[in-house]
């Protein structure tokens, strides 16, 4: 075979080679390393075959049609330059026109304020494989909101595969659509996950990141209660401390703190929510007026109970129809080998405990106190209600040390062992909120560090903690639908249908080409 | 301009008075009206199972038959994309490729009409005979709002409908610009058909490849192709970018075109 043949089956493979080695890092192999040797291996052939036509591309240089050749391929490129400049412009800042009666493809006015009342910039990180059918749905919401303010609003896509870390930042789960609203940088960053993406589930995420990031949770102290950070336990032994809890009221975009009621006529005015983790030793009077002031004028409160010790609390927590049984909470049958730690799937109708409900979460304490739901004595406007409670089959043991059976007086039956109380103070003097908020619950123990890995108790916690501080009611986006029309026609109204569609018309075409064929073929 | 205006009007009448172009707009009334059927049949049986067991209780995927505009025509424009990928390649074959075959081309070469003036003329006389043939499915709309009805007495939300058709109808110019590209390149028309088919089905289709790719190749994919770039305009979304990324094919197309039939003369 002549070299110049040789050349030019060596160029074209060469030129195979190089115009096929984007598809090898996109779609086939995606290494760099192959796609880097098939196109210098493309280059490499394709020299070849410059080499050996060398002198023909000489004679050709001096052709008049090389000229408008070069001009041409010239042409053609500026041209192409040009085009992709402006499509890219297009695509960076592409204006869109919703063109449907009822905009069912604009944001809702509701969306478009939150995104407006954005204090600081909220990425958005969708974590979806891309062959997740979802994907492009979402990618098409979040180019709206990010059309709608471009300064405010990112988004990114992280495959949870590729970026177990990232997904375990954000303790999602395997297989679970998730999109992660985050808010803020580096150690003050906080965040929201939600799981069905809509619109209306996304701009209510918004508005949650943008209202939690201001709020103060003050952890009162000195009365024995759980500490935040504790010194460093010893080797083997776990910390007793709410740590855990702390950094995740941070990602929750909380503030945590500490605070001392001794010597306060008050509870600071930014506290948002204030948490009693396990007090040990009496409040005094004068803290408890302090709390009293606080929830009278529409402070939140959560109260973990701690076994065998009385804060001196009862009289306050009864004003909000809740009282904490003497004893300790057993049950025979829903426990976890001990009638003390016990297990319960008990819920009661209560927004706090309707997403535990619907993942049919089992919650654990490990020594609860049951309380009492109040219905008298109550300060004016209050309402309690009982939210998870034991099996039917548990009693109050007041003598745990003792033996662990029931005994005659000792309460039994379905025991509460969390209560949320609510109470209008509209009209309190200097009031902080339309209303004021207490969760009272059990144990505190769940709190801990030890214990904060166990999702059901941790989901309890946050849930009550939301329910607590919630000052802003959630939005309700109606997805927006085109109009209904119908089709009123009748089973023979549909055949005249069929029949002109589907006969006449193409047959009436086909006979008009069958004339002009045959008045041609005459002529 | 008065030059190409002439030559669109010779090459319409040459189509309208071939054969060839009246088989093509049966088979593309034919093969859209019995998809029209399919869809209304759909339609029909939706609403039926609506009205007795409620909207609330029909699955999600049903929630497009709610209306006429979404359950049967934003489907049909979709389906016509597809129907015209088929018969466009059949129309633009001959724009070039004839002339050449017929050795007409040299002869018009001699002709004092300018290279871009001939382009112009041929793509204005491709574009009126696609319009044509697209402008036949305009029927099915007009008999949905003849026969349907609706609480405030309007069948189908035009402004929708019409967006959809106007998509359809830049797919139809994009086809015949790329196919006139190819038909410049050949003598032979069955080749200009199969080339220009087998170059704007994958474009078509490329979305699929999107699936599977991380952005920004993702996007960049989806930018690309055709499908991705309809589906807007084609829901009732007017896109901006869509009709620079359509004006631009076709610019390009012909650009190219002007530069294949510009070299007859230096070579």
């Amino acid at each position: 075979m002549r070299t110049s043949s040789v050349g030019k089956i060596l160029g074209a493979l060469g030129l195979m080679f190089l115009l096929s080695s984007p598809f090898t890092l996109f779609f086939t192999s995606g290494s760099v390393a192959l796609t880097a040797a098939k196109a210098v291996a493309g280059l490499v052939l394709l020299g070849v075959y410059f080499a050996t036509h060398f002198q023909q591309f000489g004679q050709v240089a001096t052709r008049r049609s090389s000229f408008f050749f070069g001009t041409s391929v010239l042409l053609g490129v500026v041209t192409l330059g040009g085009l992709v400049a402006v499509n890219y412009i297009a695509f960076k800042k592409n204006k869109s026109w919703d063109l449907t009666r009822a905009k069912l493809f604009t944001l809702a006015p509701q969306t478009s304020t939150t995104l407006g009342g954005l204090k600081e910039k909220v990425h958005a990180l969708a974590f979806l494989p891309p062959s997740h059918p979802y994907y492009d749905t979402v990618e098409q919401l979040f180019r709206l909101y990010q059309a709608e303010a471009p300064e405010k609003f990112g988004y990114a896509f992280k495959d949870p595969q590729r970026n177990p870390d990232l997904a375990a930042k954000y303790q999602l789960k395997e297989g679970q659509a998730t999109v992660v609203l985050v808010r803020g940088e580096g150690a003050s960053a906080s965040h929201t996950t939600l799981n069905t993406i809509s619109e209306q589930e996304l701009t209510n995420a918004l508005i949650k990141l943008n209202a939690v990031g201001t709020q103060k949770v003050y952890f009162l102290t000195g009365h024995g209660e759980w500490p935040l950070e504790s010194e460093p336990p010893a080797p083997g032994q776990p910390s007793d401390s709410l740590s855990e809890l702390r950094k995740q009221l941070l990602q929750e975009g909380y503030t945590a703190d500490e605070l001392n009621l001794a010597g306060q006529k008050e509870v600071p005015r930014d506290a948002a929510l204030v948490i009693i983790a396990g007090a040990k030793t009496p409040y005094t009077p004068p803290e408890v007026e302090a709390l009293r002031q606080y929830l009278a004028a529409g402070g939140r409160m959560l109260y973990f109970a701690e076994a065998s010790v009385e804060p001196k609390l009862d009289t306050l927590l009864a004003e909000y129809g809740v009282e904490v049984d003497k004893g300790i909470a057993a049950d025979p049958q829903f426990n976890s080998g001990n009638p003390y730690v016990l297990v319960s799937m008990f819920y009661g109708e209560h927004e706090l405990t309707r997403p535990l409900r619907q993942r049919k979460l089992n919650l654990e304490f490990p020594t609860a106190r049951s309380l009492t739901v109040l219905r008298q004595g109550m300060a004016p406007g209050v309402t309690a209600q009982a939210v998870v409670l034991t099996s039917p089959f548990a009693w109050v043991e007041t003598t745990p040390d003792a033996d662990a059976t029931p005994s005659d007086g000792e309460k039994s039956g379905q025991l509460t062992l969390v209560a949320a109380a609510m109470r209008d103070t509209k009209s309190a003097q200097d009031k902080r909120f339309d209303e004021a908020r207490v969760v009272v619950v059990g144990d505190s123990e769940i709190l801990l560090d030890p214990n904060w890995g166990h999702e059901a108790n941790r989901n309890l916690v946050l849930n009550a903690l939301g329910w607590a501080t919630n000052q802003v009611e959630k939005i309700t986006i109606r997805p927006p639908d085109r109009e209904v029309s119908t089709l009123e026609i009748d089973r023979d109204m549909l055949d005249n249908i069929r029949f002109v569609s589907t006969d006449l018309l193409p047959l009436s075409l086909l006979g008009v080409g069958l004339a002009i064929w045959l008045s041609r073929r005459n002529k | 301009m008065r030059t190409a205006l002439a030559i669109a009007r010779k090459e319409l009448s040459i189509y309208f008075t071939t054969p060839w172009a009246y088989a093509v707009f049966t088979a593309m009334v034919g093969i859209s009206s019995f998809f029209f059927m399919g869809l209304l049949q759909t339609f029909k049986d939706v609403q039926e199972m609506a009205q007795a067991f409620g909207w609330g209780q029909m699955p999600p995927d049903t929630v497009a038959y709610r209306n006429l505009t979404d359950g049967v025509v934003v489907q049909l424009w979709g389906v016509i994309l597809i129907v015209t990928l088929f018969v466009a390649p059949f129309l633009s074959m001959r724009l070039f490729a004839e002339e050449k075959r017929n050795k007409t081309f040299e002869l018009l070469m001699t002709t004092p009409v300018s290279p871009l003036e001939l382009v112009l003329g041929k793509y204005l006389g491709g574009l009126g005979i696609i319009g044509a043939t697209l402008g036949l499915t305009i029927v099915f709309p007009l008999m949905l709002s003849a026969f349907g009805s609706s609480a405030s007495g309007t069948v189908l939300e035009w402004p929708t409908v019409l967006l959809g058709y106007g998509a359809v109808l830049l797919w139809g110019a994009t086809c015949m610009a790329v196919g006139m590209f190819i038909s410049s390149l050949t003598e032979s028309q069955m080749v200009a058909a199969l080339l220009t088919f087998a170059v704007m089905l994958p474009w078509m289709l490329l979305r699929g490849l999107a699936q599977s790719a991380e952005e920004p190749v993702r996007s960049f994919i989806n930018y690309l192709a055709f499908d991705a770039q309809l589906s807007n305009l084609l829901k009732g979304v007017l896109d901006l970018k869509a009709l620079v990324f359509f004006f631009s094919v076709i610019l390009f197309s012909l650009l190219l075109t002007h530069r294949t039939v510009e070299a007859q003369r230096w070579a």
